[in-house]
């Protein structure tokens, strides 16, 4: 206590306590506090304003939130409409109601087709099995809607190591028209194990000169370094000198003749 | 204040990316989705709408195209705002090109996985990368100068690609027929350990790889009578030919064959002799066929 202000007050106290305050102030003061006493205190008005003003912001992001999240997830927003939506509607009415895929002809059960004698014992297992009755060799073999189906159907050509003039006739006819050239290169492949069947090499010598898919010919060439047969000797001359066949074709025919000591 | 502007500036940055992805969707076909374009990320999922979608960044909008319709040699018509054609033909849905695209635009496609996909591009020199993944439908590519890469994809498939590499990974839900042939790229295949496969791996002037896990059982050849006459005069022709061969001075390459580019006869004579193995792995399940006219394939698992 060396506040010499504070020591002056404590020492004088009663010259300071002469006046008294009017009787009605006290009165005046309890009236003005009871209405006071009901409304919220000033320090907690002070923090409601910016909190409903966070609150705003708050909402207004979820907001954007929202909006960003249904643009992103559905895009209708800013899809472009096509000009001609009778596309969609087309669509529309054709969709199958399950997610599962549509019926197509069934490869797997060609796996169980009863007219092939197991000559080997892994047995080709293709694709699913769906449907009980397998479709005719030739039926799958022309089977346009799949080219997988085509392709089974070969394996299983393949795998049964028969073969006789019909299935040589479709073979060649798979191995020049159809439409996947991996289906063709498999044809291609059964037929190749056929080689000393004089059918099987007269069909090679043709196909080289009209076949379209060079890896098809490619394949065939490779084949024909097997083969001494003079058909096929023509045939890979004319598409080694012809000027519009696939590069690496005229240089294996070429590698082929040379390895054949015929140029 | 600060924050709440840093935090709604984020948010914009956020929605600018949706703003500028257009799409366009098509319920699913009930046939097969065909894809002709020079290059595409194709996505399977659970749904039932085929949904194109651009997200690459937009052109800058030609003001005096407005109110203007592109139109293409091809007579194909831009229907989507996407630079592609999407028409439908008979229970199929096609995709076409319409014009000249940017290569950095890449089109995203997510179809229904259970949908049949066919992808063919023969002309374009120009290729991207073709993706496809996520995909239980049938799939048949055929391409000329994409890269291929398949991720996730069930099967049953047909990849043909002349130039460019092959890179495929499956599942363990593989369904046969799988056949994947490249002229002057690798093939490359992984699959589990477990997979049962009836394999066939060939290469006419490259290696063939598997992964030791597989035990790839090969079938001798000493039991396929009916081409035993062929390998023999195969291989006599082959003794005739190392015998005169070694009569003759070395031939020496300054750089070997690039792909596409043709082979010399010199390189051919040297090493290619066609490598061609069948077997079965896990006693013998799908058929797997994996096949590179001058690259490697490799079959490793995953």
């Amino acid at each position: 206590m060396n506040d010499p202000l504070k020591k002056f007050v404590k020492q004088h106290r009663e010259a300071f306590d002469l006046l008294d305050p009017p009787k009605g102030v006290l009165l005046r003061l309890q009236t003005q506090l009871k209405p006071e006493a009901r409304m919220p205190e000033p320090t907690s008005r002070r923090h409601v304003l910016p909190r409903y003003r966070r609150a705003a912001w708050l909402v207004a992001a979820s907001l954007l939130i929202g909006l960003c999240t249904y643009l992103f997830f559905d895009g209708d927003g800013t899809t472009l409409r096509p000009a001609e939506p009778q596309i969609v509607q087309h669509v529309v009415e054709q969709v199958p109601p399950s997610d599962e895929p549509t019926a197509k002809p069934d490869v797997g059960s060609a796996a169980e087709a009863p007219a092939k004698e197991p000559k080997q014992p892994a047995v080709r297992n293709t694709m699913v099995h769906r449907e009980p009755a397998p479709a005719p060799l030739a039926v799958r073999l022309a089977d346009s809607t799949s080219a997988s189906t085509r392709l089974a159907a070969i394996l299983e050509i393949e795998q049964s190591a028969h073969m006789d003039e019909q299935l040589v006739a479709m073979l060649s006819q798979t191995m020049n028209r159809d439409g996947n050239t991996n289906v063709r290169l498999a044809a291609l492949d059964v037929l190749s194990r056929h080689l000393d069947d004089p059918q099987v090499a007269d069909l090679l010598a043709t196909a080289l000169t009209t076949q379209d898919d060079p890896l098809v010919q490619l394949g065939i060439v490779r084949i024909a370094a097997q083969i001494d047969h003079l058909g096929i000797e023509e045939a890979l001359f004319s598409v080694a000198r012809n000027p519009y066949t696939f590069e690496a074709v005229k240089d294996e025919a070429y590698a082929v003749l040379l390895y054949q000591e015929k140029l | 204040m600060k924050r709440q502007t840093i935090t709604l500036a984020l948010l914009l940055a956020f929605c600018l990316p949706v703003w500028a992805q257009k799409q366009y969707k098509v319920a699913r076909p009930s046939g097969k989705l065909y894809v002709n374009l020079n290059g595409a990320c194709i996505e399977g999922y659970a749904g039932n709408e085929i949904i194109f979608s651009n997200q690459g960044v937009p052109d800058e909008e030609d003001e005096r195209a407005k109110g203007l319709q592109a139109l293409s040699s091809s007579g194909f018509i831009d229907n989507t705002g996407l630079g592609i054609s999407v028409a439908k033909s008979g229970d199929d849905i096609t995709v076409n090109p319409v014009g000249n695209s940017d290569r950095s635009d890449v089109l995203y496609i997510r179809v229904p996985h259970t949908v049949d996909v066919v992808f063919s591009n023969n002309k374009a020199i120009f290729a991207d990368t073709l993706l496809i993944k996520n995909m239980k439908g049938e799939i048949e590519v055929s391409t000329s100068y994409n890269d291929v890469v398949l991720e996730n994809n069930s099967g049953p498939m047909n990849i043909k690609n002349l130039y460019k590499n092959i890179e495929a990974t499956f599942a363990n839900d593989i369904k046969g027929p799988v056949s994947i042939v490249s002229v002057y790229g690798h093939v490359d295949v992984a699959m589990p350990a477990s997979t049962k496969a009836n394999l066939t791996m060939s290469t006419g002037y490259g290696k063939l790889y598997a992964a030791g896990d597989f035990n790839v059982a090969i079938a001798p050849k000493a039991l396929d009578d009916e081409r035993s006459g062929a390998r023999l005069a195969e291989e006599e022709a082959r003794a005739k030919l190392a015998e005169r061969l070694d009569s003759m001075p070395d031939i020496v390459m300054s750089a070997p064959p690039s792909s596409g580019t043709g082979i010399s006869i010199a390189s051919m004579f040297r090493g290619g002799i066609q490598e061609n193995i069948e077997g079965t792995i896990n006693g013998g399940g799908v058929d797997l066929i994996l096949k590179s006219t001058y690259k490697n394939v490799y079959l490793r698992t995953n």
